[in-house]
């Protein structure tokens, strides 16, 4: 346990407060991210941590720093996902229900390594539960949260005064670890209000060498979570682990009170720790000799600290706001030494002190004192966890992949070899994934000339969605950040909002766009962000096997509508693009094709017109472009041509839709 | 590895050793959609070739008849044309 700190309880009832400030939890969280030098926060209203985001609402643009309502906890996390890629820090708070929503992104942040501090203000569940305090969501934030092998710190605390230390503490570990760290906060922490003097701290800038700024100069990166082959996998994996081994080694925290003499220890974290420390009181004024251990990391949890303390217990109870979580650690950790008593009261209950006291008695009278149990103890030592851990396969800080730089292009020789045409520069020199035909090349190739022929390429962020294109990253030698299916234009809202300079686009099918990722280009297009979106429908799922999309022609078969799409089960093709086209946050909204080379090059100079509308100024510029899938279309590439010419144009006929700066000329946003 | 070849000589290219498009023959995975595109007709499928992806990929067939319109590389989903303009005659 040579690294453990042992944190003394610096909480309540404790400093009497020379000037005190009355504050609610929520806001002093608030405060405390501010203070500690939060760059952006994303949330959306849910009680009981709505005060969270009010706060921030006020405080974050005060500051000129970023604040944005999210359209939906999925989009909140997401936004927060795209920001923490540049390096920023990242605030996300949300209740139970919330969290729950935010399950994929904590995921994809954890396998990304991105720092981010979210926190969980838990109210009763399950399901909508009530608004009520509760410590329900204990298994939630402990065991992984999203899918996944994966563990994120969690940080429980007691008082307001603890809240605004952990959220600074949070931010440092959150850097030190590139890791997602969780708040893990209750109805009454949050909703309280207590006279604090509050100790705001700005941890060190610990960011550095991984996060997205424009490869200018520098061999471009990209944080993503995806690795397809297992052998890479299991290395990212193995990786990860050394990094969690280290963190559950350097980072367990907790607080003990009036444990030397105790015959009974009570364990609880939160709330239930302020219910505990009054029921002690009590129960020492009736003569049982009982402490207090409170866990402050619930993960890494304090293990070794309870399991050292419990041989010389009678017995442990411990006090939750739920059903019973906590108590499994507990349990794990004392490997039967102790007996372990449990009280728990849920659905937004709060124990009281006289119910703790009746506890604590049941569990006296039920026990013998330690000294009679120990002795026909012959459990052999306890392993250290060092001998499970995996071997180290590198530090695991040196993360984030590296593309080669793209190959320098041949020098043509001069005089005699005018160059009409060339392989642009920011297409990477490697042959692509997609299958012979795949019109994704000729859409990477058109971005690619853009971004030559503009010079974006050092200052660009690309954002990569779910579905065949999610490697657009392994062609475009640009930045990139991965995000989950749907939610690209959620994490390009996020690297906009705090990479004012960066030139920012989505790549995004049908499938992500126009059916999982609705409400995320709708509410980006609503709030006018200033990204451009690279909209590739050909119509299928092409990815999964050619499945039926939101944008599949009626009559169209696909290995989802094997007899062809009809309106009365299925729906009618979504014409999104038009939808977007109302929304006034939209400057420019096109649709182009790849059928023939005059239709690539109206398409390109669609892209070209988006791209300028975004450098000035304007508002969210969609570009979609009418593409093909031969393999799951069953044609040939010329025959899907001939279709995406004849009879895809019927349902999505091509043209500008919209161009609210049209006439204003490129530059004329800006400002 | 291949990285292009030079455009297979016809007879009408005799006193032509210009090479308007340069084919980077191991990316190509012989979709055709340059030779739908192509006005002059002077693209084709080389069967006599299996690449490194498996595939057969394109060829010039006579460069004297390329006006390097530069059409195939346009419409190329895996970018593997060069196009060169021809020199003009002195």
């Amino acid at each position: 346990m040579a690294a453990l700190s042992v944190v003394v309880n610096p909480v309540v009832g404790i400093e009497p407060p020379a000037r005190p400030l009355l504050m609610k939890g929520n806001e002093a969280m608030a405060e405390a991210a501010i203070q500690a030098g939060c760059d952006a926060y994303f949330g959306y209203p849910i009680t009981p941590q709505a005060e969270l985001l009010e706060w921030m609402a006020r405080r974050m643009p005060e500051l000129g720093r970023v604040f944005v309502q999210a359209e939906s906890e999925l989009a909140a996390i997401n936004m927060a996902l795209g920001a923490a890629a540049t390096g920023a820090r990242v605030l996300v708070s949300s209740s139970s229900p919330g969290i729950s929503l935010m399950a994929e992104g904590m995921s994809y942040l954890a396998g990304s390594e991105l720092p981010m501090v979210l926190i969980n203000v838990m109210r009763g569940g399950p399901g909508l539960g009530s608004i009520g305090p509760s410590q329900s969501d204990y298994f939630q934030a402990t065991k992984g949260h999203g899918h996944g092998d994966y563990r994120v710190p969690v940080l429980a605390p007691s008082s307001i005064v603890e809240a605004v230390a952990l959220v600074a503490d949070a931010f440092e570990l959150a850097e030190r670890y590139r890791s997602p760290v969780m708040i893990l906060a209750d109805g009454v922490i949050g909703q309280a209000m207590e006279p604090v003097i509050p100790t705001y701290r700005i941890p060190p800038r610990n960011v550095g060498g991984w996060e997205l700024s424009g490869a200018d100069g520098r061999t471009p990166r990209v944080l993503r979570s995806l690795h397809l082959q297992p052998e890479e996998l299991e290395v990212h994996n193995r990786r990860l682990q050394a990094k969690f081994s280290s963190i559950a080694e350097r980072e367990v925290r907790w607080a003990t009170e009036d444990l030397d003499d105790a015959e009974i220890a009570i364990v609880a974290y939160g709330t239930a720790a302020r219910v505990a420390r009054t029921a002690i009181e009590r129960a020492r004024e009736h003569g049982l000799k009982v402490g207090l251990f409170r866990p402050i990391t619930l993960w890494p949890f304090p293990s070794e600290a309870l399991s050292e303390i419990a041989p010389r217990l009678r017995a442990i109870v411990v006090l939750e706001l739920s059903a019973g979580q906590l108590v499994e650690d507990v349990r794990l950790a004392i490997e039967g030494r102790t007996p372990v008593f449990f009280h728990g009261r849920t659905g937004g209950m709060v124990p009281t002190p006289g119910e703790v006291v009746d506890v604590v008695r049941r569990a006296w009278a039920l026990t013998a004192p330690a000294i009679q149990r120990t002795a026909g103890d012959a459990r052999p030592a306890r392993g250290k966890p060092d001998q499970y851990r995996l071997p180290e396969l590198g530090p695991w800080a040196a993360a984030g992949r590296a593309i080669p730089e793209p190959a320098a292009v041949a020098e043509a020789s001069p005089e005699t070899r005018r160059v009409i045409y060339q392989r642009p520069k920011m297409l990477a020199d490697r042959s692509t994934h997609y299958c012979p035909g795949c019109g994704h090349g000729i859409i990477h190739r058109l971005v690619a000339e853009l971004l030559d022929e503009m010079d974006l390429g050092p200052r660009t962020i690309g954002v990569a969605s779910v579905g065949c294109s999610v490697f657009a990253y392994d062609y475009l030698p640009v930045d990139f950040v991965e995000s989950p299916h749907g939610r690209a234009p959620a994490v390009a809202t996020g690297v906009r909002r705090v990479r004012p300079d960066a030139f920012v686009f989505t790549y995004q099918g049908d499938g992500d766009l126009a059916a999982i990722g609705t409400a995320e280009i709708v509410h980006a297009a609503a709030r006018g962000e200033r990204f451009s979106v690279i909209f590739v429908n050909n119509g299928i799922y092409g990815m999964t096997g050619g499945q039926m999309a939101p944008t599949t022609l009626l009559g169209q078969r696909t290995t989802s509508s094997p007899t062809g799409r009809e309106a009365a089960s299925a729906g009618y093709p979504i014409p999104i693009t038009e939808m977007l086209a109302l929304v006034p946050g939209v400057t420019y909204a096109a649709r182009g094709s790849i059928a023939d080379p005059q239709l690539i090059g109206r398409t390109k100079a669609m892209l070209r017109r988006a791209f300028e509308i975004q450098l000035g100024g304007g508002g969210l510029s969609i570009v979609e472009v009418l593409s093909t899938c031969p393999v799951g279309w069953g044609m040939t590439p010329t025959q899907s041509m001939e279709h995406l010419a004849r009879d895809v144009v019927q349902t999505y006929p091509l043209g500008v839709l919209v161009d609210r700066l049209k006439g204003a000329g490129a530059h004329a946003g800006e400002g | 590895m291949v990285v292009a070849i030079k455009p297979a000589a016809t007879e009408n290219q005799v006193l032509e050793p210009f090479e308007p498009v340069e084919i980077a023959q191991d990316r190509c995975k012989g979709c055709g959609l340059c030779i739908d595109a192509c006005p002059k007709h002077v693209l084709e499928l080389n069967g006599a070739i299996v690449n490194e992806l498996g595939y057969h990929p394109v060829r010039l067939t006579d460069a004297a008849a390329c006006t390097s319109c530069a059409l195939c590389a346009r419409v190329c989903p895996d970018a593997v044309f060069a196009v060169y303009a021809r020199p003009r005659k002195v």
